[in-house]
């Protein structure tokens, strides 16, 4: 009797995890377990009593059947005068209610992800614990655990590759190997509870987020219209949507005609800024490589680099522009990128030169000498035979 | 006594010519040691290349086939934009009496109010007195502006 | 003879008229025997003949044995000596000395100014072989026993030219004030700057024993001037004293080659000249002095030394000794200059010869090798990226 007081005292959850000890090793984990939220929170039953009969009795609940689940978080998530202390946010019933999973949920299919899938059950981590499920760095594999479950997803018609497309994509190593924290995961495109894949026409204002300046360009450009009109998922279109590779020349070089007939004017603006864009990658890379030459030898490359790499950030500014479609916009920034690089080219191959005109000077100097001090000993023998 | 330089049989016009050449050749050690102190204390373009680069107009600033004059201290120049893409930097001072030449748009060439010479978009005398083309700078486009390299 | 005037002859005029203005109105023969002191000529010019004559006798004064190769170290070291104030007084018109200014000096005098890389490369290269001179030199007199009576000056100049050399040399390194020339003068300078007495003294001159920016300005005006003013006087030293005891004769008998006139050495300078610029130009183009990144006073980059010269007192008072308390390692350190310097009287035998000096000239090699030895070291170490 004593020992269930003093239990009670120290630990009030601990009776339950008498009978359930592997409950109570995810629990000391928990947030919930900190802020003294008992198994008869969302169990029900009698928490103090070590009888199964007892303790099972009452509002028992057993476990919660998964289409209750979310209702259950939200009888204290979306109570603002529970939640007010802790600033969490209360929107997220109403938003999982929006959303992909919560409108199959309401439909009776109870094999989408309810709370528990993403938060865990028991061992509820803080969103900034990396061990948490929902930590930025693992919320792709979490979302895998469907979305990349190849006979799960064959049911909802949803394609299974999107993890493996994701993660060898930019944003996918940027988070992944990088660990760049602004690196977007699918919450942030897709949304974290209101989770829907983004409408065809507010692509754009999905990847806007980031990608302000390419976004303001591209709804001023013909494709905004173009594409919303005929049903094209704007940005994903060009870029993909999932497997989104770095945007270089070769991104551009075969994408245009899968829209355009070739040969046709929209076609023909597309060849042009690819043109602009790979003699300007060219010439950088050229004068990149001269660098790393000049400075074998050693040649003094110190303002080289640094004038290379205003050339590279001009270029980079070209890249949000080129969704205007505007070769007259576009081309100011390419070709001071351009002319950059070609300067630096030009400045160390002078030098390049100077150096094997120095050389052959030297040789040839050498031989001036040797004519000279022959003269020089043979002047000298001369004089000695007075 | 033998004359030093009595080697068997040179001639003596033969022997001033050996010493005069030997003289020369030696004394070229002077002029070479002359030439660098000399090249090296002419002050090179001095101070930065900075100096010698003028930012000329603003490339979007420009249409295509216009032409804008630019002063650098004394000495004017003309930049045109003959392509979106292109930009040349010339003399604007005619050849013939150093008049400062006008571009006109329409016919695309350079002409001289004071004796109607005439020369093309890239320098070359097209018409009229002038003999000698016009001197042409290298241009490079930094961000909006048009720098011209005077050398 | 008298037909040709050699081009060498200095002040030979075709237009006596003009030599005979000047006669009688100053003594040129003076002004003459002043160039000379520098070792042009190192015999006596009597300055009461007139130029001509003077000059004319002075040519046709006879020398011996200075043909021979040891010999050539004495007029090279000067030729060298004469190239660096030549070539300083070229960059003198383009360098800065300011630490806003130095580094960007240095690179306008590389990049843009005509030849000035030629000029800067060979000024460099310059002092550094005319450090190695001077120490085959000093080598070359102690085996040779150029020391003895009466030529205890002519030994002590020799060292304290060295000396000089090597502080104008430490000096000149730091005007660059690039990150390698700045770190390793200040290794050098602390080395410098654990001797007593003379330490703390030579860190007065600098401005504190903290290598900053005022170090730069007495730096530069030490090397423009102080210096070169005090080489100067010790050449002026050792020639004068050349000029009072004479050269020494080659120990052995077998020196019984033509007496040649004092006009022949001049073309063997002539030639000299010839070779060294070609040397100097070599170096300069084929191993130029990398341009080192700017000075990052926050920075100590790991490979760096002292100068190579100071390699072996580095070693032997940073690396071997470490542990010995500065003050005894600074007066080892001393001891060892002013045993070099003082060392025409702390070896007064009258032996002349080698075997004579048996004793004295092994432990002489014994210590120029322990010298050698311990350089090596020191580079060693700097490949391996040790302190």
């Amino acid at each position: 009797m004593t020992w269930i007081l003093f239990a009670a005292l120290v630990q009030p959850q601990s009776v339950c995890v008498t009978c359930h000890p592997a409950e109570r090793v995810q629990l000391e984990a928990s947030v919930h377990s900190r802020e003294g939220i008992g198994c008869e929170s969302c169990h029900g039953g009698v928490p103090e009593s070590l009888d199964e009969e007892r303790a099972h009795s009452g509002d028992y609940r057993g476990v919660p059947s998964r289409e209750d689940i979310p209702a259950l978080c939200a009888s204290c998530h979306a109570d603002p005068t529970a939640m007010r202390p802790y600033n969490l946010p209360i929107d997220q019933f109403a938003l999982y209610q929006i959303s992909g999973h919560g409108r199959k949920l309401a439909e009776g299919d109870d094999r989408v992800a309810v709370c528990t899938d993403c938060h865990g059950a028991h061992e509820v981590r803080s969103a900034s614990n990396p061990e948490s499920p929902i930590f930025r760095v693992n919320v792709p594999e979490t979302c895998g655990h469907c979305h990349a479950d190849a006979e799960l997803m064959a049911d909802y018609r949803l394609s299974a590759d999107v993890l493996d497309e994701y993660r060898g994509s930019v944003h996918g190593e940027a988070l992944l190997e990088d660990a760049n924290p602004n690196a977007p995961n699918c919450a942030r495109c897709h949304g974290v509870h209101g989770a829907s894949p983004p409408g065809f026409g507010d692509v754009a204002k999905v990847c806007g987020q980031c990608h302000g300046s390419a976004r303001e360009y591209f709804e001023r450009s013909v494709h905004k219209e173009a594409m919303d009109a005929a049903g094209l998922p704007e940005c994903a279109s060009c870029h993909g949507n999932h497997a989104i590779g770095p945007a270089g020349t070769e991104l551009a070089e075969g994408v245009c005609l899968e829209c355009h007939e070739s040969g046709s004017p929209p076609a023909e603006t597309g060849r042009r800024l690819l043109a602009l864009q790979s003699a300007t990658v060219h010439e950088i890379e050229r004068a990149g490589e001269l660098i790393e030459e000049a400075e074998r030898i050693p040649l003094d490359v110190g303002d080289y680099r640094a004038r290379l790499e205003l050339a590279r950030t001009h270029l980079q500014e070209a890249y949000p522009v080129m969704h205007s479609l505007d070769v007259e916009q576009v081309t100011p920034l390419t070709l001071s990128a351009r002319s950059g690089a070609e300067d630096v080219q030009r400045e160390i191959y002078e030098k390049l030169s100077d150096i094997r005109l120095r050389r052959l000077g030297l040789v040839l100097f050498w031989f001036y000498i040797l004519l000279t001090v022959a003269i020089l000993v043979r002047l000298r023998r001369q004089k000695k035979e007075t | 006594m033998t004359d030093p330089h009595d080697r068997g049989g040179y001639s003596p016009s033969r022997r001033r010519l050996l010493r005069w050449l030997v003289r020369s050749f030696l004394s070229l050690w002077g002029l070479a040691g002359g030439g660098v102190v000399f090249s090296f204390l002419k002050s090179p373009r001095v101070g930065s290349a900075i100096d010698r680069i003028v930012p000329a107009a603003s490339f979007s600033g420009l249409g295509v086939g216009e032409g804008r004059l630019v002063r650098h201290g004394s000495r004017p120049l003309y930049v045109v934009k003959v392509s979106e893409q292109e930009v040349v930097a010339l003399s604007a001072v005619c050849t013939h009496r150093q008049c400062v030449l006008d571009w006109s748009r329409e016919r695309k060439v350079f002409v001289c109010p004071c004796h109607a010479g005439v020369f093309d978009a890239s320098g070359q005398v097209a018409s009229g007195l002038p003999r000698r083309r016009l001197e042409q700078y290298r241009t490079s486009v930094r961000g909006d502006e048009i720098l011209i390299y005077l050398g | 003879m008298m037909s040709d005037k050699p081009e060498q002859t200095r002040g030979a005029h075709g237009r006596g008229a003009l030599l005979d203005w000047f006669e009688a109105r100053v003594n040129l023969t003076e002004f003459f025997a002043l160039l000379t002191s520098l070792g042009l000529f190192y015999v006596e010019v009597d300055t009461k003949k007139p130029l001509r004559l003077a000059v004319r006798e002075a040519l046709a004064k006879p020398v011996s044995s200075y043909a021979e190769w040891p010999r050539v170290l004495g007029p090279l070291a000067v030729l060298f000596f004469l190239f660096q104030v030549v070539s300083g007084v070229l960059l003198a018109f383009y360098y800065r000395a300011s630490p806003s200014e130095a580094y960007e000096s240095i690179r306008f005098i590389l990049r843009d100014v005509n030849f000035g890389w030629l000029i800067h490369q060979t000024h460099r290269w310059g002092g550094q072989l005319l450090v190695a001179i001077l120490i085959l030199r000093i080598v070359r007199f102690f085996f040779g026993g150029v020391y003895k009576k009466p030529r205890e000056l002519l030994w002590i100049s020799g060292a304290l030219l060295l000396l000089l050399a090597m502080h104008a040399d430490l000096t000149g390194r730091l005007l660059t004030w690039n990150q390698i020339s700045y770190w390793s003068t200040v290794r050098g300078a602390e080395l410098i700057f654990t001797l007593p007495l003379i330490g703390p003294l030579l860190g007065f001159l600098v401005g504190g024993q903290e290598i900053g920016a005022a170090t730069l300005s007495r730096f530069y005006i030490l090397h423009i001037l102080i210096l070169p003013a005090a080489v100067f006087v010790l050449l002026y030293f050792n020639f004068a004293t050349v000029r009072r005891v004479g050269l020494t004769e080659a120990a052995s008998p077998t020196n019984v080659g033509g007496r040649r006139q004092y006009r022949d050495y001049l073309y063997n300078l002539a030639t000299l000249v010839v070779l060294i610029v070609g040397v100097l130009v070599s170096l300069a183009v084929i191993q130029p002095v990398p341009f080192y990144p700017e000075i990052d006073l926050l920075s100590t980059p790991v490979e760096v030394q002292p100068p190579w010269y100071l390699l072996a007192p580095h070693v032997l008072v940073d690396v071997l000794l470490g542990r010995l308390p500065d003050l005894l390692k600074g007066t080892l350190f001393l001891a060892s200059v002013v045993l070099l310097v003082l060392w025409p009287f702390v070896d007064r035998s009258p032996g002349k010869t080698m075997r004579e000096r048996a004793t004295v000239v092994t432990i002489g090699t014994l210590a120029f090798l322990l010298w050698v030895v311990l350089t090596i070291y020191g580079v060693a170490l700097q490949n391996i990226g040790a302190p």
